[in-house]
């Protein structure tokens, strides 16, 4: 979920209750907070966990929760994610270490320690190397997925490869989500659970049609939705993530306040494309 | 099936279980449609769902919403059908309700296509779709019935979390999780936790101790096969499935049913798959009958304990045959027989 922003650059609580209770009626079943989405890397502890706690109360009940509780140190991760643990939210969501490029058995160690650290609580890995900078391999990932409370990978390698082979290491129950919009019903064809989505903040409806047609055999009936939708997914990745996103809610009226540096506005050229977009596909 | 013309079509609760059946059998059957509304709550209008490769937005339903539609398709619970009926008619449409609010008014059909089409034509305006375990076994006994009067029936329903929609079905799975984890699970929309448990249906009970969905099945059953004396006993339970209700049920005759009769009957019927490998012991499972169009039926045997009885097992999707499916094929029923015209009475509702 996106964080939103006053006009002074404070976290504007207010509006993030509204949007998560918003999201949560319309499609979504869990919220990821202080995901990428949410600018994490800009926020500070102290506004992470007020926000896990508004939006804990907004969706009470009608939706999960999942702490974006990573870090590229592990004694960093293990501390946001006991925090999390303490508010009782549903979940952790764990970026491979960005930057310092940990070998495969760092990675291991990393996530064994977390995970060890909060038995407890679930935990979804998240594997991103447009921006970490490093690959989990499959095996890795099969190796973690033997630990009980490391139960699903967002998977954002855009490589249908390498998430056949995850499907191959690892055990059913081990589930396997799309960390693109665009992927997630290629996922869904190799057994793939669902989507950690972006286009979720507009389209969450249509995103469950679209998956719940496929789980029910209406291949076509996906397929269509997918397409439909393609366009607006491209749009919301033209730019880092989520300058596009917010802009595009900002487009339907909501008030989220522009990205923090150093993340910049959306560009005119971005807000015409995801006019255009959002028009034709009557989001606007 | 030839249809006369294009309609302009209202789903009331597009976003629910139902209602998203409902697009999708649009779609899939090709009913003829000039325009399609989508209506559900203020929550969820300006969001969008697909037809046809194509967005639709959702409009919050209000007084303006039933202008110049055909047919409503409602599947939003029983107190919005009774806050917009009296409105859709009175705007010309006609309103197939998927929900309780009308089913037993005698002035409002309550139609399974496969047993009591003819009903239909007697609407003025609305008709009722029946209780999805009443379909299930409407259409399973019915072709019985029309070769010998069915007597009694005795039903023990198996019934799925889904029934209570998709918010249920995550409960369950989310119990399930936490129980397979050694934690308590959380009931929040049922009373009790659901995943490895059991428990009879937890709506209302009357003064003999019966609840609303056992009452719905004997009522219902009785109003759609036109005999007021049939003698109907319920239990309805909850099971751990996800999707699809099962039942078992036990049907008592004049005289003796022969078995085999009564499976080639069923091999033939409308809306039924016979589901019976006794050398596999294979026979209609829930997650068989999800996403089927028809009522899976096996296990028909000679009741042990009665001359003229029979024992039958089946299962169905409910959210399917159960509900959206019945409903698109009254419509269809009521396109081929041009009936989808303003009513000329206005029924009598109150809010």
């Amino acid at each position: 979920m996106v964080t939103p922003f006053k006009d002074d650059g404070s976290v504007d609580f207010a509006i993030a209750a509204k949007l998560a209770s918003h999201l949560a009626a319309n499609g979504t079943d869990t919220l990821v907070v202080c995901g990428t989405t949410g600018e994490a890397p800009t926020l500070t502890w102290e506004e992470e966990y007020e926000l896990f706690q508004v939006v804990q109360q907004a969706v009470a009940g009608k939706a999960k929760l999942i702490a974006g509780a990573g870090s590229n140190s592990t004694q960093e991760a293990i501390a946001a994610t006991r925090k999390a643990a303490k508010l009782g939210l549903d979940g952790s969501l764990q970026v491979v270490p960005y930057y310092n490029k940990p070998p495969q058995e760092g990675l291991y160690q990393h996530f064994k320690a977390i995970a060890e650290a909060e038995p407890d609580l679930p935990m979804m890995l998240y594997n991103i190397p447009g921006r970490t900078g490093q690959n989990m391999q499959p095996e890795t990932i099969s190796r973690l997925a033997a630990i009980a409370n490391i139960v699903a990978v967002k998977e954002s390698t855009g490589n249908l490869d390498q998430a056949s082979e995850i499907q191959r290491l690892t055990p059913p129950e081990f589930a396997l989500y799309s960390g693109d919009d665009s992927m997630t019903l290629p996922l869904l064809a190799i057994g793939g659970r669902g989507v950690v989505s972006v286009a979720s903040h507009l389209v969450g409806l249509q995103l469950q049609q679209m998956i719940q047609a496929f789980e029910a055999g209406q291949h076509q009936v996906a397929t269509k939705i997918h397409l439909e939708l393609f366009p607006l997914f491209k749009a919301l990745f033209v730019t880092a993530n989520p300058i596009p996103v917010k802009a595009a809610l900002k487009l339907q009226g909501w008030q989220v306040g522009s990205t923090r540096l150093p993340l910049a506005d959306a560009s005119t050229d971005l807000t015409a494309t995801l006019t255009s977009v959002m028009s034709r596909l009557a989001l606007l | 099936m030839t249809l006369v013309h294009p309609y302009r079509v209202a789903i009331l609760g597009a976003t629910g279980a139902v209602g998203t059946e409902l697009l999708t059998l649009l779609e899939q059957r090709d009913f003829p449609i000039a325009d399609l509304k989508l209506l559900a709550s203020a929550r969820s209008a300006g969001q969008t769902l697909s037809f046809k490769g194509e967005p639709l937005p959702i409009e919050a339903v209000d007084a303006k919403s039933f202008k110049n539609v055909d047919l409503v398709l409602a599947s939003a619970g029983a107190s919005v059908s009774k806050a917009w009926v009296a409105t859709a008619i009175a705007s010309g449409a006609v309103f197939i309700d998927n929900s309780s609010a009308f089913r037993m008014d005698p002035t409002v059909p309550l139609v399974v296509p496969e047993v009591n089409p003819q009903a239909a034509a007697a609407h003025r305006g609305l008709l009722a779709n029946p209780n999805c375990t009443t379909i299930l076994l409407a259409v399973a006994v019915y072709p019985l019935h029309q070769v010998q009067p069915i007597r009694r029936i005795v039903a023990a329903t198996y019934q799925s979390a889904s029934g209570a929609g998709a918010r249920a079905m995550e409960e369950v799975k989310t119990q399930a999780q936490a129980i397979l984890q050694g934690q308590e699970p959380i009931a929040e929309l049922f009373p009790y936790p659901l995943a490895f448990n059991l428990f009879p249906h937890n709506s209302k009970l009357n003064e003999q101790g019966y609840c609303e969905e056992e009452m719905k099945m004997v009522n219902e059953t009785r109003k759609i096969f036109g005999t007021p004396n049939l003698r109907v006993t319920v239990t309805c339970v909850r099971v751990p499935v996800l999707r699809a209700h099962s039942e078992a049920i036990n049907l008592e005759f004049d005289q003796p049913f022969d078995v085999t009769q009564a499976r080639n009957i069923l091999s033939k019927a409308p809306g039924v798959l016979l589901v019976e490998d006794w050398q596999a012991n294979y026979f209609p499972m829930p997650i068989d009958a999800s996403g089927k169009d028809e009522v899976l039926v096996g296990r028909i045997r000679q009741d042990l304990s009665h001359p003229s009885g029979l024992e039958l097992w089946l299962c169905g999707d409910q959210i399917r045959k159960g509900a959206a499916l019945n409903a698109v094929q009254i419509a269809e029923l009521l396109a081929q027989q041009n009936l989808i015209q303003p009513s000329i009475a206005l029924a009598n509702h109150s809010r």
